[in-house]
């Protein structure tokens, strides 16, 4: 059964929400935000970390979303608003009220904030903590010393050393060091440190410890009007 | 390269990357005032000299390598006012082209053993585009190709007048077995300008090519031991090679050839003499006046103007190499027949070539 | 059933994907539907699953961890998978050693090792050039991936034309990315331009640090944004500049594929001032995303970008400040940007595979 919520309006005009299927944890849902009409105000995956998320287990905390809306938060507010699943139409969630949140808005006004609010790579290896039944899920099927190997590639782009994967092995293998622990500490390795690599989100398909085959790309919903802010 | 026309010429991009040119076409004021190694300084004045006396314009092209076809390739042929003929100065890392122009080389660091074998990488690699030259400036590039002999045309350009460069600078002969690091500094720290000479030298320019053909530096160290024993058999002149590295001092300069003495067996008294002497940058043609001048075949004998080879007494072209080909180059460049003289091994260590491996 | 073609994926192995092993894979996934594919490094065959994994993850670092596992012990290595000879053998890049099978090509992106060899390392100069000649000469087809690269070829090589294939790549955005980009904060950088260019000579990042100083960039309210890291050599040529003209240049370091669809989507046009290129797949990717292309009058460029490019000579700073100044005028920039999607749709999966599928002797 699919959890979701849609959960406000940012006075920019961002709907936020959430959503996931317990049952189906590693794919992520597309979503669209109707009108009563019928008509599509938003669309786009529920993709992005949230630490609330994570802390009530919910997919891994990756299942957060902002859509930009096609009308105002005012015209939003006052209309009853229904979250469905893209590719099914299923009603995920009705919002008789969307409240308004009042948050600062940040436009991407430097080159760095660009970079830094994209939502393909993590922000921080901590955004991987509630991944614990992911890497399990990893090590049941892939063995320890693949996911120690994975982890090296993921983190530092090389192959495990001999006197590392050894060491890690063991600590592992003895229940002294969680998986989410091994990237943890290769993350605030002097070597990555000294050369910080992008380390792609859960939700990407470069995150290798999602090892299920990616679902197949649900057909994304067009927008009725100029809901493009490009 | 006919006369009254226009000529493309390019040099190794390398040295372009400090110049803030006007565009891919530059006129040569913009390499006038470069730092540029000083034989492609001195291959660029020939050019220039050259087709000054021929009338044609010079322009030289930044990168024809970019200029592959098309809108790009259009754009050059209007901006080169007409050229038929692309002149591409190389240090055999590469050998530009345009083409459908008629393309002609000049490897201007002959006698650099590392440039001389990056060109010969080169002409194993792509043996077609350099059997399509127009002409050789110059040069003796010869290769088999198939069953065919390439030998692009020679084009002898050549100085009327040696260009003046900085005053040579002259330093003794030191001789200390074994430490040839330290008489270099001795001998380069005694440098003098314009020592005169008691009678006319006789004078060998040298190369890393020419301190690498093994016999002819056997022949030298023996003539060096007369010398130095019996200054009356002097002087003798020997000109410095270039070295391949922009760091070099005079002092590496003698390393170098002492170095190479100290290979070929024959045995140097533990003497410091002026009456063999070495000699940084180009002796003045007076200095050279009825001297006997022997040149290796991998010397660049370009760099030495009319005025030189008409003042000086003897030249003989030798080395243990075939000749042939040196031997006809340089005589047509010069307009005269110049006697050759081949050396044969004879003493001194041997060199070992080794076959296969057992 | 569909022919068979084995495809050398030494370029996938690289964990960072740029340049060639994107060219590889892109071929990978052009020859799919059209052919069986196999897979080999060199002579050794390389299992299916492993890259299709490593395809559909987008680095080869596990690929690699994969391969070399592989042969741990002499028993291994007895086991890995041959190539079947009788299977024709395609290498996307160099191909270090010729005769694996009967039937032969390979794939040159560009020659400037050969006519630039100035601009690469000399290990570089070596991989590239050291097989080059019995490379081609074992090649039943050579695909070059531009007409630019194709002429610089024979030019060089005049026996090689009657081999040489043109095959163009492609830009394969994923397909969220333009939802992501519309659901993300907007970008307000003000009036900017996206400049591809890293520290490598080659690239000819020098010019814009030039007209950096130039009063008509200073007076244009234009920045910069370079895609790339900055590393010394540019560090070195900043701190020559003012402050000011410091101020309208900034640089990305290594960003993801979808920070570079952002910026480039939001972009006014894409500067590209590379003095030689073998193709130019940043180009095709700004056009892509509907912008124009300031490039150099060089190699590939006209080739590739046609009628969405303005051009201008790239060791000229007045011909680029010229090109600057007419790229502002509004009209001609729609005028350009209206041919980019249609020129950069030129080069699709489709045109890519056809040359192969032709040296092959299957109907596209």
């Amino acid at each position: 059964m699919t959890l979701a919520h849609l959960d406000a309006v940012t006075q920019a005009g961002i709907i936020e929400g959430w959503a996931c299927d317990p049952q189906r944890p590693r794919e992520t849902l597309a979503l669209a935000v109707l009108l009563d009409d019928g008509t599509a105000v938003a669309a786009g995956r529920a993709e992005l970390f949230r630490e609330d998320l994570m802390d009530a287990q919910l997919r891994y905390g990756w299942c957060a979303f902002r859509l930009r809306a096609a009308l105002g938060p005012e015209a939003l507010a006052a209309q009853r608003l229904r979250l469905v699943e893209a590719t099914t139409g299923a009603v995920l969630h009705v919002q008789p009220q969307l409240p308004i949140r009042h948050v600062e808005h940040h436009d991407c006004e430097t080159v760095e904030a660009v970079v830094a609010e994209d939502p393909t790579m993590l922000r921080s290896i901590d955004q991987l903590a509630g991944c614990g039944d992911l890497f399990a899920a990893f090590i049941a099927q892939e063995g320890l010393p693949a996911f120690i190997r994975a982890a090296y590639g993921y983190v530092l782009g090389r192959p495990a050393d001999p006197v590392g994967f050894a060491s890690y092995e063991k600590l592992m293998r003895r229940g002294a060091l969680t998986p989410f622990g091994l990237l943890a500490i290769l993350a605030d390795s002097g070597e990555f440190r000294s050369r910080p690599r992008l380390l792609p989100s859960p939700v990407q398909p470069a995150f290798v410890f999602a090892t299920a085959a990616a679902p197949p790309a649900a057909p994304e919903l067009t927008l009725d009007d100029g809901a493009d802010a490009a | 390269m006919s006369g009254g026309s226009v000529l493309l010429v390019s040099v190794p991009a390398v040295h372009l990357s400090g110049l803030d040119l006007p565009g891919s076409l530059y006129p040569w004021r913009c390499l006038r005032d470069a730092v540029l190694p000083p034989d492609l300084r001195l291959a660029l004045l020939l050019v220039m000299q050259s087709a000054e006396a021929q009338q044609t314009e010079i322009r030289f092209v930044a990168r024809p390598e970019i200029f592959t076809h098309g809108a790009a390739r259009d754009w050059l042929d209007a901006q080169s006012g007409g050229a038929q003929d692309h002149l591409a100065l190389t240090d055999g890392n590469t050998l530009r082209l345009i083409p459908g122009l008629r393309n002609h080389m000049f490897f201007f660091p002959r006698g650099m053993t590392s440039r001389e074998g990056a060109l010969n990488r080169l002409v194993r690699l792509v043996p077609e585009a350099f059997a399509g030259l127009a002409s050789q400036v110059n040069g003796t590039l010869t290769f088999r190709l198939g069953s065919r002999w390439i030998r692009p045309p020679m084009l002898p350009l050549g100085f009327a007048v040696t260009p003046v460069g900085e005053p040579a600078q002259y330093t003794p002969f030191v001789w200390l077995p074994g430490n040839h690091g330290y008489a270099g500094v001795l001998s380069a720290k005694e440098a003098m300008e314009g020592v005169p000479l008691p009678k006319p030298p006789h004078y060998v320019p040298l190369t890393l090519g020419a301190l690498s053909d093994h016999p002819f530096v056997v022949e030298l160290a023996r003539q060096v031991r007369e010398v130095v024993l019996d200054p009356a058999k002097g002087p003798l002149l020997i000109g410095l090679p270039a070295l391949d590295r922009d760091d070099a001092a005079t002092k590496d300069q003698v390393e170098a050839v002492l170095e190479a003495f100290s290979r070929s067996g024959i045995a140097l008294p533990r003497l410091s003499s002026w009456a063999v002497r070495f000699v940084a940058g180009m002796p003045d043609p007076a200095a050279l006046a009825g001297a006997r001048l022997t040149l290796h075949a991998h010397v660049p004998f370009w760099h030495f103007g009319r005025d030189i080879f008409d003042a000086v007494g003897e030249v003989t072209l030798t080395g243990s190499g075939s000749l042939s080909g040196p031997a006809s180059l340089f005589s047509t460049w010069l307009g005269r027949a110049v006697p050759v003289r081949r050396i044969r091994p004879q003493l001194g260590l041997l060199p070992v070539t080794t076959g296969q491996v057992p | 059933m569909k022919p068979a073609l084995t495809i050398d994926i030494t370029p996938l192995l690289e964990s960072q994907w740029t340049g060639i092993p994107v060219f590889t894979r892109r071929l990978v996934q052009a020859l799919d539907p059209h052919l069986r594919l196999h897979f080999c490094q060199g002579p050794n065959g390389v299992p299916e699953e492993a890259v299709r994994q490593a395809i559909r993850i987008g680095t080869g670092t596990y690929l690699r961890d994969a391969i070399h596992t592989e042969v741990e012990s002499v028993q291994q290595e007895a086991r890995r998978p041959a190539i079947d000879p009788a299977i024709p053998l395609l290498y996307p890049s160099v191909k270090p050693s010729p005769g694996a099978v009967a039937r032969e090509a390979s794939t040159i992106h560009d020659i400037s090792t050969l006519v630039m060899p100035d601009t690469h390392v000399p290990e570089n100069v070596a991989f590239h050039l050291d097989p080059l000649r019995d490379q081609m000469a074992s090649d039943e087809v050579v695909f070059c991936c531009s007409e630019a690269t194709q002429e610089a070829l024979c030019a060089y090589v005049p026996w090689v034309r009657p081999k040489t294939r043109v095959m163009y790549q492609y830009v394969d955005w994923p397909e969220g990315f333009e939802a992501m980009d519309r659901n993300q904060p907007a970008i307000r950088l003000g009036r900017y331009a996206v400049v591809i260019g890293t520290v490598e000579p080659r690239k000819n990042l020098r010019l814009l640090l030039r007209a950096l100083e130039e009063p008509s960039v200073a007076a244009a309210d234009l920045h910069f944004v370079v895609i790339g890291a900055r590393g010394w050599m540019a560090d070195q040529a900043l701190a020559q500049l003012s402050p000011q003209a410091q101020a309208r240049i900034s640089f990305t370091g290594f960003i993801s594929e979808f920070a570079k669809y952002r910026l480039l989507r939001h972009a006014e046009f894409l500067v590209y001032p590379s003095v030689y290129e073998g193709f130019g797949i940043p180009a095709v990717e700004a056009m892509s995303l509907g912008k124009p292309v300031l490039a150099s009058l060089s190699s590939s460029f006209p080739e590739v970008i046609g009628p969405a490019g303005l051009f201008f000579d790239p060791f000229s700073i007045d011909g680029f400040l010229a090109a600057l100044e007419e790229m502002a005028n509004p009209a001609l920039q729609a005028e350009l940007a209206a041919h980019a999607v249609p020129q950069a749709s030129r080069f699709n999966a489709a045109v890519m595979a056809a040359p192969v599928l032709e040296w092959l002797g299957v109907p596209g």
